[in-house]
């Protein structure tokens, strides 16, 4: 689903929208190569946008009739979680729990039960930043006026990146399962409107950075190139694996900081594989590479994740009113580690 | 002229009105008339563009616009243009579009009373200089006792700047009949004359044109934010000689600028206040003279012989058109029950027992005893159970806390003197009552879970109400005060662009609604009523005093957080990074 966003005049959000239904895949992609045509999977961030300004589609092409809303176990072992899976579906899927919890964790922390009974996983991983000067229709945003410049450099920057932003964005994610899906290496399936493009991507290829390749989409997902679903690999990593999150209204709000671990644990309990990915922090969801390296050979002990989380910090550029995540990022991570080696422990 | 309770005249469809708001905070955002441009290119459906700045009419007895529409914006979200269209996404997508073309003016607008207070120093700015500090209250020689005091304690506390959330957003229908006015509007029927001076006064026109009708027999809407939809309506009405109805949106509605409270006591160690010296900076609108009074709850309840009550205020480029009554008493509260907190601790008295040692013999004006505000104490202490906290009396400066825990979280009981002003009464009569707060803390995330709010008020203390109809109901407005004080604790906190003047989150996401699960944490109690006494007269002053029960929220909650992590919070909204330890 293309998340791309053309300027709109709000004028224009009030003009009439044409529904159509998509039947099939193929039905769905030359619908939705038309211009002005936007998806409808659940709708929460469709409606978002309309109601933000952000989108003024001439047609909606709803992709309610398409099959790709199963959770299952795939031929390679894997999760299979279909893009228009609801969450609340995909939270309540006994497949979900004893393989990848992490998933779990993230979409109990995705929003309340309305959002969960109404919202879909693409429209989970696709939704845009809820940076506030993004929604702002009035102020400087280069996301959404290209060339007017990033508010959040220059003014209030409370909610802003303290890792990867660059002059021309400095939004953070919004995304608490992207987060999860990262830290288990997941890999997103796609179909575009060319005849037989369908392509796998690991997950960390879904986003961009701010300005890479001279865009400043939010993912690589080319126009009319639709999410069919996401495959999770169920590795022991994945099976140990846990997701945290601060907010200031809990699943109601978006993430102060989030944190996904996932560790591989040898028999004498060192790490033989770890993940560790940071939300709320980045404009892409961030995996904290160098504290990875720290994990590998170690144990979970006390000593070692106060290493880790130093670490996964260290390379952060906050300012002065940014700079509570670091610290809010640091104790997600002392957290998450410790109720890991908690698990552990108890669990054998 | 007035008839209360008739039924709407009108049954026509009106237009709908819908202002442009400024979107900077100071300047000319746009040369008067270039919206009548813009208007040409909207679609079908506008029906007309008013300007800011447009004269009036020569020779015409109709309405002016200079005190609704600006054209040179003095403050974020003022009203410079109306667009009036048959269906109101039309009207709100052509205002949007039109606040869209506005032009930034140039230079910087003021919006941070710190930052107009740290450039007035010296040399002062023209544009933000200070008026003459206020002195609101002296008695004795505050300074002199704190500095021969043995324990002191001065802190600065400040609350940042907040929109003033509204339960109902103001609306009005105006129609035109020749010069004649009629404005329906659901204004509380004993406010109808006052609503009918006040648009009066904002058009321009003589107060017997205009008939104000309501279907409201009682309302918590406020006159100024009625009358200013109704005149704005009434604009429009004129212009196109058809009824209009405008709905202010929250934006419109001013911001309520930051403020700070410095606080400076002395005391005993035995705990006997001997000095207090209260000094607030609060946001001056332009082009208003008048200051809400922020310092002058520490004489209504506390015994200290020398007291100094001052404050002055900062222009800023905010305006504050609607204001809340209690919106200086709140965070004068705020800063002396806080700082009243953080002295007991450095004391080592219980802070309960130390307010109960200092208060007044009588209220001042009368000789009323303070007997029914301890018995407020007692009941809420006893509701929330004061007695079982940690008797460990600790030191504020030491960070091991020895509160108890809760799984991950920190427990911690707070409790703040309530003083709810009452605008009504000349002298500066107050209503009293205590709020407590048991609160769960994870001094980690910097998360606060609110696990209960006590208020027990004092709301009828000239008699009980004319009906346990009454009381019921005063006792939900109080409820609904308290939540919107808890709100204010939580949410409302405005960042600005210091260039531009623009807030943050556009719109109002900085506000918090309280879910239904939180609140039921929420309980108010109301004391029971003096036997004797007028009934009529208490149910009015109850019924006054119970839209202010959120003063005294915020320090309530702060102090149980204090009592839970060790970590003091002095700054409004409380926010995680608040409690983040540094260093991790």
């Amino acid at each position: 689903m293309d998340p791309k966003l053309e300027p709109t005049s709000a004028s224009a959000a009030h003009q009439p929208v044409e529904y159509v239904a998509a039947e099939n895949l193929a039905d769905a992609l030359t619908k939705l190569a038309l211009p002005g045509a936007q998806p409808l999977g659940g709708g929460t961030e469709l409606s978002d946008r309309f109601e933000s300004g952000l989108l003024s589609p001439g047609r909606i092409v709803d992709l309610g009739r398409l099959p790709y809303s199963r959770i299952e176990i795939g031929s390679d072992g894997s999760v299979q979680i279909g893009a228009l899976a609801r969450l609340r579906d995909a939270l309540e899927s006994p497949l979900l729990l004893p393989r990848c919890p992490a998933v779990v964790d993230a979409l109990l922390a995705s929003g309340p039960v309305a959002i969960l009974n109404q919202a879909t996983v693409a429209g989970a991983l696709l939704q845009s930043t809820r940076c506030p000067w993004f929604r702002d229709r009035l102020a400087p945003c280069n996301r959404r006026q290209p060339k007017s410049g990033c508010t959040a450099q220059t003014g209030p920057h409370r909610e802003a990146a303290i890792f990867g932003a660059t002059t021309e964005c400095g939004s953070v994610h919004a995304s608490d399962l992207a987060v999860a899906l990262l830290a288990l290496d997941a890999v997103v399936h796609t179909a575009g409107p060319q005849v037989g493009a369908e392509r796998s991507l690991p997950i960390s290829a879904l986003y961009r950075l701010p300005g890479v390749g001279g865009s400043l989409s939010e993912t690589t997902l080319a126009p009319g190139e639709l999410l069919l679903g996401v495959s999770v690999p169920t590795t022991a990593r994945a099976r140990r694996s846990i997701f945290v999150k601060a907010a200031e209204r809990g699943p109601l709000s978006f993430a102060q900081a989030a944190v996904a671990a996932a560790v591989e644990l040898d028999e004498r309990g060192f790490v033989q594989s770890a993940r560790l990915t940071l939300g709320g922090v980045a404009p892409v969801p961030w995996r904290a590479l160098a504290a990875e390296q720290q994990l590998l050979g170690a144990s979970l002990s006390k000593e070692r994740i106060h290493i880790v989380k130093r670490a996964a910090l260290a390379g952060a550029q906050p300012r002065r009113d940014n700079r509570y995540k670091v610290g809010l990022a640091e104790q997600l991570i002392e957290q998450a580690l410790t109720a890991l080696s908690e698990r552990e422990a108890a669990h054998g | 002229m007035a008839d209360q309770n008739a039924k709407p005249s009108s049954t026509k469809r009106p237009v709908i009105g819908v202002p442009i708001l400024s979107p900077f905070a100071a300047g000319r955002p746009v040369a008067p008339g270039s919206f009548d441009a813009g208007a040409a290119r909207i679609a079908l459906g506008v029906v007309a563009v008013l300007a800011g700045g447009r004269p009036k009419r020569s020779g015409s007895a109709g309405p002016s616009s200079t005190l609704l529409l600006a054209s040179d914006a003095t403050y974020l979200g003022q009203p410079v243009g109306l667009v009036l269209a048959e269906e109101r996404p039309r009207a709100q997508a052509a205002a949007q579009e039109l606040a869209e073309k506005l032009v930034q003016p140039a230079g910087s607008p003021s919006t941070s009373t710190s930052r107009a207070v740290r450039q007035a120093e010296p040399p002062p700015r023209e544009r933000d200089r200070d008026p003459r500090p206020q002195l609101a209250e002296k008695r004795g020689s505050p300074a002199n006792a704190i500095a021969e005091a043995e324990l002191k304690l001065k802190q600065t506390y400040r609350t940042a700047g907040t929109r003033s959330p509204l339960a109902e957003l103001p609306t009005a229908i105006a129609t035109f009949a020749g010069p004649h006015l009629t404005v329906q509007a659901d204004v509380a029927p004993a406010q109808v004359d006052e609503l009918r001076e006040r648009v009066a006064q904002l058009l321009g026109i003589a107060a017997v044109q205009i008939e104000i009708q309501t279907r409201a027999r009682w309302s918590t809407q406020s006159v100024e934010p009625l009358a200013r939809a109704a005149a704005l309506a009434a604009l429009g009405a004129h212009e196109i000689q058809r009824p209009v109805e405008v709905t202010l949106p929250m934006a419109a509605l001013g911001t309520l600028g930051e403020t700070l409270q410095t606080l400076t006591l002395g005391a005993t160690k035995d705990g006997e206040l001997r000095g207090i010296l209260h000094h607030g900076v609060v946001q001056l609108p332009r082009g208003e003279a008048a200051m809400p009074a922020s310092g002058l709850v520490a004489s209504a309840l506390y015994a200290c012989p020398n007291v100094e009550v001052s404050q002055h205020g900062v222009r800023l480029d905010l305006g504050a058109p609607v204001r809340r009554g209690d919106a200086g008493f709140e965070v004068g509260l705020f800063a002396l029950e806080t700082a009243l907190d953080e002295l007991a601790w450095l004391v080592g008295i219980d802070p309960l027992r130390f307010r109960t040692g200092n208060l007044i013999e009588a209220e001042p004006g009368s000789a009323r005893p303070l007997g029914r505000l301890k018995k407020c104490y007692e009941q809420g202490a006893q509701a929330v159970g004061w007695s079982l906290r940690p008797q460990t009396e600790r030191s504020p400066t030491a960070r091991s806390s020895p509160a108890r825990r809760e799984g991950r979280y920190l427990v911690g009981l707070g409790m703040a003197s309530a003083v709810l002003p009452l605008e009504s009464q000349p002298g500066g009569r107050v209503i009293l009552g205590a709020h407590f707060a048991r609160v769960l803390c994870d001094e980690k995330t910097g998360e606060v879970r609110l696990a209960r709010l006590v208020s027990v008020l004092d709301l009828f203390r000239d008699g009980g109400p004319a009906s346990e109809a009454v009381a019921l109901r005063t006792q939900k407005r109080a409820r609904k005060a308290v939540v919107d004080g808890l709100e204010r604790v939580l949410g409302g906190g405005l960042s600005f662009d210091l260039r531009t003047g623009r807030v943050a989150g556009a719109g109002d996401a900085s506000l918090v609604h309280l879910r239904a699960s939180e609140l039921s944490t929420i309980e108010v109690q109301l004391l029971e009523p003096e036997p004797t006494g007028d009934g009529a007269k208490a149910t009015a002053q109850g019924l006054a005093a119970a839209d202010h029960a959120g003063c005294g929220v915020a320090p309530a909650i702060v102090n149980a957080v204090y009592a839970a992590t060790g970590i003091r919070c002095r700054e409004l909204p409380l926010r995680p990074e608040h409690l983040l330890r540094s260093g991790g």
